[in-house]
């Protein structure tokens, strides 16, 4: 029998209703709960959890088995009278694939993180599947709620349009033309030291982008594509070197870093901001990001190069802890590596793969050369001072920045550095 | 680019220079190179360098030497054999410099060194190749960036390639593509083991599309890969395409084992699930993905899973266009890719002991089936790689020795048969082909 489809049923409801059906006669029947919801962000991502859905076609063609995506990720298997042994290898192979992330790990576990199983037949085990599928279905509600809310706004705020080909163009023309100069935000990078004052090291300048998308392409998604964003930064940094170029530069006390494109740093652009620039190269850092950088490295080594022995100091851009796995920054010989300060690392025990890594690169491109950024907290700073590493960048810095600036007696940074257990 | 209105001429010029002058006076003349450049980068910087060559000053001042600071960071200095007493007490001052780098740390090991000492009557040859071949690299590399930013060169090559992709002719392209029967621009290049005698294996082949092709069918005159990130964007396209075209089953059934190039984000679409959904699990262990680096780092969780999927389905993942600087940054290893392709450059051959000594070390720890020198355009690239112990390789020169391969196995056929014709016969029933 076809039921008229409401909007709103979820599949948490019809795997409730399928429940209540079941529990009748649950003989045979058992669930597993795959906990795809306490992924890593980075790996809960949709096309990931699809990817991982599928896995289960072939599970649930052949045998009496029904998979529920839930709106929180999660999975949940359904089956009759199958073999467990039959059902091990699906969740494996989901395992696999998730296979860098702390939940699919099994070690040490006394019980597997990433599946729980349920025995209908059993009234104990009912129950608590009964439940958990219940709460389930409760946080579906209030997220659907939320979304019809959402969408409302969507329209003119949200996401947007991805950027294609097509209105590429249009958007380009619009970032040649649009006043950009008081979108230039700063951000100050500082060199924090046991006992000492906190002094800077530079001022990071940037464009603030969702302001810009607002001015430039209300409707649109810059960031649906890493390829065409790329593309469009290639014009912002012109803008960008014309608005810093008006500056002063006798007159700069604290370096400015800049984020450029390789191409740009080699264009003619670049080369008239240098004339500009004069004897105060030593003013500047450039950063680049590591995409630009794998993308032509020989390019790379010849920018870096011609930036040094001008005077400018290279910055490398775009590392975090996952990258930090596979590939180590201090061969790209810049002056300065910055690595964003995730959650991370913080769950990171001494002998993980990433925190290992991390030290490699500290020792191999030195302590003075790395930066923390994207700092949020003052864990944040202490972990790092824990590693060697002295220069710091983020949003907690900003506010550590504004409290040192602002008391006048004897500034001091308030951490202190505390041995990592 | 503005032009200087003079160039000072580099210290690499000036080693050559003086060097060349040596000839003549080599007799109890040495040199020493002290190999600063193998420092660790935090060692490396420009008041470290000028510490180290300053030592050499008082020695110049009373003309014993002659000081080079190359661009790498290496010296060079050149002096009376005589003095050799003193140049010693100086290179160990620099070495106490830099005492806690694994340079000094550990020299010896792994072939570590820090100076490397000459006699110029001796040794004047290896001298002359050794400065040669530094000045050469330098002015290779130079002159390859500068042309890229160079107006004139930037014009020449609009002449020979075409218009530069703009956003709207990406449109256009996009538009063409989808209209344009791609089967006959796809081109295919063997991945051969050749062996001593330039016998080439077959082991599979690579599936692409031809730009060059594709430029002239859909947009004659437009530079389809000027951008960089605009071709980037295009080839998601193509890739869709290419899925597409693959999955007509009589194509894919009688290539045998085939690799093509692809999107991370590719992987991870619906196009591919059903591309996926279309093979056997036998076929897809025939099939060889080829992921670019760059693509690979620009979502590291994505390259991630997708490697993971395509890996338990049974495909295989080759990292593509590694070059000499990416080598020594990127490992495939760490990547988890199953082999990796290495882009021929003769400044493979001409950078010297350190880069062999690299990929040396990377196919003795992998194993000769997960590397390919791609590329291969003469025999020079061919015997490079066996020299550091590649035995797969790919490119235009790969294809030439397919085709001579064939015409001697015509030869041989033809030959036998003349043989057997020669012989008495009863029948013909033995004609093959």
């Amino acid at each position: 029998m076809v039921k008229p489809l409401d909007k709103s049923l979820t599949q948490e409801a019809v795997l409730l209703e399928k429940l209540t059906r079941i529990e009748e006669n649950p003989t045979g029947y058992f669930a597993v709960h795959i906990h795809l919801s306490e992924l890593r962000t980075s790996n809960r991502q949709p096309h990931f959890i699809n990817i991982a859905t599928k896995v289960f076609d072939n599970l649930v063609a052949g045998n009496d088995a029904i998979i529920y995506s839930m709106m929180n990720k999660d999975l949940i298997l359904l089956c009759h009278e199958v073999l467990v042994e039959n059902i091990d290898p699906y969740i494996d192979k989901v395992r696999s694939m998730f296979s860098e992330d702390p939940l699919a790990s099994n070690e040490d576990e006394f019980e597997d993180r990433m599946s729980t199983w349920y025995d209908l037949a059993a009234r104990e085990d009912f129950a608590a599947f009964f439940s958990a599928a219940t709460e389930l279905s409760v946080k579906a509600q209030v997220q659907v709620e939320e979304m019809q809310r959402a969408r409302s706004d969507e329209t003119n705020k949200g996401t947007g349009e991805p950027i294609s080909a097509k209105n590429l163009a249009a958007i380009n023309q619009q970032l040649q033309a649009t006043r950009i100069a008081d979108l230039i935000r700063q951000q100050t990078c500082i060199r924090i030291a046991p006992g000492e004052t906190g002094s800077i090291v530079f001022r990071e300048h940037f464009i603030a982008m969702a302001e810009l998308k607002e001015r430039v392409a209300p409707a649109s998604n810059l960031f649906s594509s890493a390829w065409l964003f790329q593309y469009l930064t290639e014009t912002l940094d012109k803008r960008v070197l014309s608005v810093i170029g008006r500056k002063n530069f006798d007159e700069i006390n604290e370096p400015i870093s800049l984020n450029l494109n390789i191409g740009t740093v080699l264009s003619r652009d670049f080369s008239n901001f240098n004339k500009l620039v004069g004897d105060n190269a030593n003013k500047f850092v450039v950063e680049f990001q590591v995409i630009d950088i794998f993308a032509d490295m020989n390019t790379y080594g010849y920018a870096r190069d011609m930036l040094q022995e001008r005077g400018y100091k290279v910055l490398v851009d775009g590392v975090n802890p996952m990258s930090l796995q596979f590939f180590d920054p201090a061969n790209l010989r810049p002056d300065f590596i910055k690595v964003a300060w995730g959650k991370d690392f913080e769950s990171e025990t001494d002998d993980d793969g990433r925190l290992k890594m991390f030290r490699e690169t500290v020792q191999n491109a030195g302590a003075e050369s790395m930066i923390l950024a994207r700092v949020d907290s003052e864990k944040a700073v202490k972990w790092g001072l824990a590693l060697g590493i002295s220069r710091f960048q983020g949003y907690f810095i900003d506010k550590l920045f504004h409290a040192m600036t602002r008391s006048k007696v004897k500034p001091k940074a308030k951490v202190k550095v505390v041995p990592k257990s | 680019m503005a032009t200087q209105p003079y160039k000072m001429p580099s210290q690499e010029k000036l080693l050559i220079d003086y060097v060349h002058r040596l000839e003549k006076l080599k007799e109890g003349r040495g040199l020493v190179h002290v190999h600063l450049s193998h420092l660790r980068p935090f060692n490396r910087r420009d008041q470290h360098i000028r510490t180290a060559a300053g030592n050499f000053d008082g020695l110049v001042k009373d003309m014993i030497g002659q000081l080079f600071k190359i661009k790498n960071a290496d010296l060079f200095f050149i002096y009376k054999l005589n003095s050799a007493p003193q140049i010693e007490t100086i290179v160990q001052k620099i070495r106490f410099l830099f005492g806690d780098d694994p340079l000094v740390e550990e020299e010896g090991k792994d072939g570590r060194t820090f100076v490397t000492w000459y006699d110029a009557s001796s040794q004047y040859e290896e001298i002359v190749q050794l400065v040669q071949g530094l000045a050469e690299a330098e002015e290779k590399r130079q002159t390859e960036v500068r042309s890229r930013m160079n107006a004139r060169q930037r014009l020449k090559e609009k002449q020979k390639k075409g218009e530069p992709l703009t956003p709207p002719v990406l449109a256009k392209v996009e538009d063409a593509l989808s209209r344009t029967d791609l089967s006959n621009l796809v081109r295919r290049q063997f991945i051969c083991r050749v062996d001593s005698k330039m016998v080439p294996e077959q082991l599979f082949s690579e599936l692409f599309i031809s730009i060059q092709d594709l430029r002239e069918t859909i947009l004659p005159g437009v530079n389809l890969v000027s951008n960089r990130w605009l071709f980037q964007h295009l080839t998601e396209t193509l890739d869709r395409r290419v899925l597409s075209m693959l999955m007509k089953t009589d194509t894919v059934s009688i290539l045998g084992d085939i690799s093509f190039n692809v999107n991370v984000k590719t992987l991870l679409s619906d196009q591919f699930q059903i591309f996926d959904d279309n093979l056997s699990a036998a076929r897809r262990s025939a099939i060889v993905i080829e992921l670019q680096k760059e693509d690979i780092f620009s979502d590291l969780s994505a390259y991630l899973f997708a490697r993971e999927f395509v890996q338990t389905k049974g495909y295989r993942l080759c990292l593509d266009g590694l070059s000499m600087e990416t080598l020594q940054v990127i490992d495939r290893e760490r990547l988890g890719a199953d082999m990796a392709k290495i882009v021929w450059h003769p400044n493979l051959a001409d950078a010297g002991d350190d880069v062999q000594v690299l990929i040396k070390g990377l196919l003795e720890r992998d194993g000769p089936e997960k590397w390919i020198l791609c590329r291969c355009d003469n025999h020079e690239a061919i015997d490079f790689g066996r020299l550091v112990g590649i035995n797969q390789f790919q490119g235009r020169f790969v294809e030439s020795l397919i085709a001579e391969d064939g015409r001697r196995r015509d030869l041989l056929k033809l030959k036998r048969r003349i043989e057997r014709s020669s012989e008495p016969q009863f029948d013909d029933e033995e004609d093959e082909d």
